[in-house]
């Protein structure tokens, strides 16, 4: 082998160290809307699909003022990162979108506390830094049903908060670990 | 030997990463926009009232108490640069006051940034002053004060994460009632409340 091949060689097998071993990353945090905090963890099932898990408290009057009984809602997301969009600084901010499922207890409109459960739409973006922190905005309409108790009887309408909650943007900050 | 430290040196180029600035840009954007909210902990209330009862005389009632109360905010700001160390920023608001009715701030806040260095992390302190509209029938004004410090994490040149801790005290207007009938704001003659408490929040500035 020639000095100039053994170069070659060497170079191209410190190129291959210099590249970080792919594995899916994984983000957890917090979500903060006019409508409520939660807890969320997201993990990647490939490089432009992820699933998000969240748990958050919805206030049961006005939010945010006063002490309120709290309400709780956990849901399941299954996102696609449809578009990419590169800013002028070089931070890369992915546009998502996907379907989920939303389940929890809480109050509505025209009716007493009560479960609740429906289908989600989750939109928005996030943009995932150098220093491992990830920043998030997104709405999630959700279309489903609510039962209270009504006298004897169990009464069962469609869950209004769900879809007028929906233009509450809901900011994340999560931290991003194995990637 | 040689080859060997040009391959090395060809290898740390490859592991560099920095914040990408534009040759002649400035470390720091000269307007700033973003969004901040917090948690609130209302522990201090006072209060002076003057009025005329229904029956005709005149009530004046004052006191004070400590009493938790759990209460939110959030706000949207828009603000200004001087150099790497000062801003000055238009805060505008929501938040919950107690047992009152929720207010509307406006107020202006000025920041100190400590270090020279606008693209590392650096602690900060601020101060915030103003006045805004309290949410009730009628509408009346309130006055607004926040002081307090933070940590700001340097995400990129136009992106900053700050983490803050602030004492707020509020005066505002409250609905007077006397053996449970609401008083008129007309025979009203002096309604002084405050609320104070801390804060403890996160902002995203752009």
């Amino acid at each position: 082998m020639t000095p100039v091949t053994r170069t070659l060689l060497l170079i191209c097998a410190a190129m291959t160290l210099c590249t970080n071993a792919i594995c899916q990353p994984k983000t957890a945090g917090t979500s903060y809307s006019f409508s409520g905090v939660g807890l969320t963890y997201e993990y990647f099932t490939s490089d432009d699909t992820f699933v998000q898990l969240q748990l958050r408290t919805d206030s049961v009057k006005d939010a945010p003022t006063k002490g309120n009984e709290p309400c709780f809602a956990a849901s399941a997301t299954w996102n696609i990162i449809y578009k990419d969009i590169t800013s002028r600084n070089g931070n890369v901010i992915h546009l998502t979108a996907g379907p989920g499922l939303i389940a929890g207890i809480s109050d509505d409109f025209v009716s007493g506390r009560g479960p609740f459960a429906g289908l989600a739409g989750r939109f928005g973006g996030e943009c995932a830094f150098d220093r491992r922190i990830t920043l998030s905005i997104t709405v999630t309409p959700m279309l489903g049903v609510h039962l209270s108790r009504v006298d004897d009887y169990i009464n069962m309408k469609l869950f209004r908060k769900g879809i007028s909650y929906a233009i509450m943007p809901e900011i994340g900050v999560k931290y991003t670990f194995g990637k | 030997m040689r080859r060997i430290l040009v391959i090395l040196l060809m290898l740390s180029s490859f592991n560099i990463s920095v914040f990408a600035q534009k040759e002649g840009e400035k470390a720091y954007p000269a307007f700033t926009f973003g969004a901040e909210w917090s948690a609130a902990a209302d522990l201090w209330s006072g209060f002076h009232y003057n009025f005329f009862a229904p029956e005709g005389y005149r009530v004046d009632l004052r006191g004070n108490s400590f009493n938790y109360r759990n209460d939110s905010e959030a706000y949207v700001h828009f603000g200004y640069n001087f150099n790497e160390n000062w801003n000055l920023a238009l805060y505008v608001g929501y938040a919950g006051v107690g047992e009152m009715s929720a207010v509307a701030p406006i107020t202006l806040r000025g920041t100190r940034y400590f270090g020279r260095n606008p693209m590392a992390d650096r602690w900060f302190t601020f101060l915030d002053l103003g006045s805004g509209i309290c949410l009730k029938r009628p509408v009346q004004e309130i006055l607004s004060a926040k002081t307090g410090c933070g940590y700001r994490l340097s995400l990129s040149r136009d992106t900053k994460l700050d983490l803050l801790l602030a004492a707020r005290s509020i005066y505002s207007h409250k609905n007077i009632t006397y053996d449970g009938v609401p008083i008129d704001p007309d025979r009203t003659n002096r309604n002084d409340f405050i609320i104070a408490g801390v804060t403890l929040g996160m902002a995203v500035v752009f």
